[in-house]
């Protein structure tokens, strides 16, 4: 088994790079550009890699270092053979949780030293913004040896599974009216609450059609770029052949010229636009 | 007429509140408890509402400017209502506005305890707006100020969502000592605000009447005015704009309110329950970036 796997970003038209609040792992670094990672069969653990897309909300305090808090602490458990569950979930938002509250801690101390307020917030509305938080969303898609892959999903970012030229999965949604709907979303203060948890999505059980061949596209995108692909390819096309083109290596990668032409042409929402693209074989 | 444009900071829109502030805004609402004045109930709905927008505009850690705001009042006299540091200002972008509060009150705030009772928690209630209840009810200068400030607004940002209107009232025009005539003074100036455009749609206009008798039954979002008890009501459903397709979801998949094909930002005899849901209609899908 090998895995290559590449990773794009760019943040909505006429923002900063250091403005974009979507996240991924494996981490984009808008200075150095698209990365591309290979794995071979013996570097490949037992528990697989995981892969995520986070997108930071438009509301909330630090939603973005939030995104790129639980994209990092999304790691295959060793010696953990089940599929992504909601207990891994649960543990990857414990971890995020901790980090979040050192993140703060770390910054309350530093902007205390230096005499200046914790945020450019008015000083009425920083604590209630303290109190809400951040919020993102996060899918994470676990790729283990021997055809072996599950996914979870908080929200709206999504997988596709390409094989030979067909559109094989769409996780976690298959229907455009879905991206209308206001995205369940993680909590940076408290997590997940009843609701969202109600709300999980877990990728079924493997059929033997749906395992991983050699030579099958996985692609991880946040919602603009999935809603724009998915639509797409319900009207005949396959999107994939141009993500299929872009390169794997910096700014030669190609995707700003990409995500141009996808909201020019293809009405894609101008929003931050985050893709990651796995080759197994 | 799409309703599609993105809200940003490089495209923010504007968004006015017309409030009534005469006279009859000094009774007691209906079935309050404690009692409550109308404008009282008002100014901390309006005043929370803003406290709320100021939160909602919190990217990362700072407030982005969205929204402009503006309030207007009319009564005894037809000016921008704001208290305090914003006497004369017009539109003021969200940030500055959420900057510097008239003052800020400490208020008790009841929260779920979890358990099926309430903890009181303090909150800083920042207050922008102050009730007043004094003079007439000159609506139709207060709906052509809005005009005015809609009409400039939109010329300086001609592809903006466009200016939503939310005006607040609980009694008829004295424009006219003729009703007929102050309906029908008041009705083309609605019609002449909701006439203006940006390319991403005309101006958004509510209108939200509140109840003065603990009998009355609200009217939200009505298609047809013909469950109106009279000319007035009819000029104000005439008056208002229809709801677009993100409003008619929230009404109906947030707060359970019946909305159809042709539903109208039009509320009667509102309660202070459906005006903050009615402020949430307006205002919660806004399509931020």
């Amino acid at each position: 088994m090998s895995i290559q796997v590449s990773n794009y970003s760019t943040p909505k038209h006429g923002h900063q790079a250091n403005e974009n609040q979507d996240a991924s792992k494996p981490r984009f670094h808008p200075r150095h550009g698209t990365k591309t990672l290979n794995y071979k069969n013996t570097e490949i653990p037992e528990a697989g890699f995981i892969f995520a897309v986070s997108d930071g909300a438009s509301e909330g305090l630090f939603s973005g270092i939030w995104a790129r808090i639980i994209a990092s602490c999304a790691n295959p458990r060793s010696g953990y053979n089940k599929r992504l569950n909601a207990e891994v979930l649960q543990e990857w938002i414990r971890k995020s949780l901790d980090v979040w509250g050192r993140f703060m801690r770390k910054r309350m101390l530093s902007r205390m030293k230096l005499g200046v307020p914790l945020t450019k917030l008015p000083s009425w509305l920083e604590e209630p913004a303290l109190e809400e938080g951040g919020f993102a969303t996060l899918t994470a898609l676990q790729i283990k040896p021997k055809g072996d892959w599950s996914a979870v999903a908080v929200g709206d970012s999504c997988i596709f599974q390409v094989r030979s030229k067909k559109l094989q999965f769409s996780f976690p949604i298959t229907d455009l009216i879905d991206f209308e709907n206001r995205p369940y979303l993680l909590s940076s203060v408290y997590g997940i609450d009843e609701e969202t948890q109600i709300q999980l999505k877990f990728s079924p059980r493997l059929k033997k059609s749906n395992r991983w061949k050699s030579g099958d596209r996985f692609y991880i995108m946040s919602d603009a770029m999935a809603c724009c692909f998915l639509k797409r390819y319900k009207m005949g096309e396959k999107p994939w052949i141009e993500i299929e083109n872009l390169g794997t290596k910096g700014p030669a990668s190609h995707f700003e010229e990409l995500v141009a032409r996808w909201r020019n042409e293809f009405g894609m929402r101008n929003d931050d636009v985050t893709l990651i693209r796995i080759a197994v074989k | 007429m799409s309703y599609t444009a993105e809200i940003s900071r490089t495209s923010p829109t504007a968004l006015v509140f017309v409030i009534d502030q005469s006279g009859s805004m000094a009774d007691q609402i209906p079935s309050s408890d404690p009692p409550q004045r109308k404008c009282d109930a008002v100014a901390d709905i309006v005043n929370n509402f803003l406290r709320n927008l100021s939160m909602k505009c919190v990217k990362e850690e700072e407030v982005r400017d969205y929204f402009h705001i503006g309030v207007i009042g009319y009564g005894q006299k037809v000016e921008m209502a704001w208290s305090g540091g914003f006497l004369n200002r017009e539109l003021i972008p969200i940030s500055e506005m959420a900057s510097s509060p008239a003052k800020i009150e400490a208020r008790i705030q009841k929260l779920p305890d979890g358990a099926g009772g309430f903890i009181e928690q303090s909150i800083k209630f920042p207050v922008w707006f102050e009730p007043v209840a004094s003079g007439g009810t000159p609506m139709t200068s207060a709906i052509k100020m809005a005009h005015r400030l809609a009409d400039q607004w939109i010329k300086e940002n001609p592809a903006c969502f466009p200016p939503i209107v939310i005006h607040i009232t609980d009694g008829e025009s004295t424009d006219s000592t003729d009703g007929d005539e102050a309906n029908r003074m008041v009705g083309e100036a609605m019609e002449n605000l909701k006439s203006i455009s940006s390319t991403d749609g005309n101006v958004l206009l509510f209108n939200i009447h509140l109840s003065s008798s603990r009998n009355a039954r609200p009217i939200s979002f009505p298609s047809n005015s013909t469950a109106l008890p009279d000319d007035y009501a009819r000029m104000l459903f005439e008056g208002s704009s229809e709801l677009t397709g993100d409003m008619k979801f929230v009404a109906k998949n947030e707060h359970g309110l019946s909305v159809s094909e042709g539903s109208k930002c039009f509320v009667l005899e509102a309660d202070i329950i459906l005006l903050i849901q009615c402020l949430d209609v307006g205002t919660k899908r806004a399509n931020l970036r």
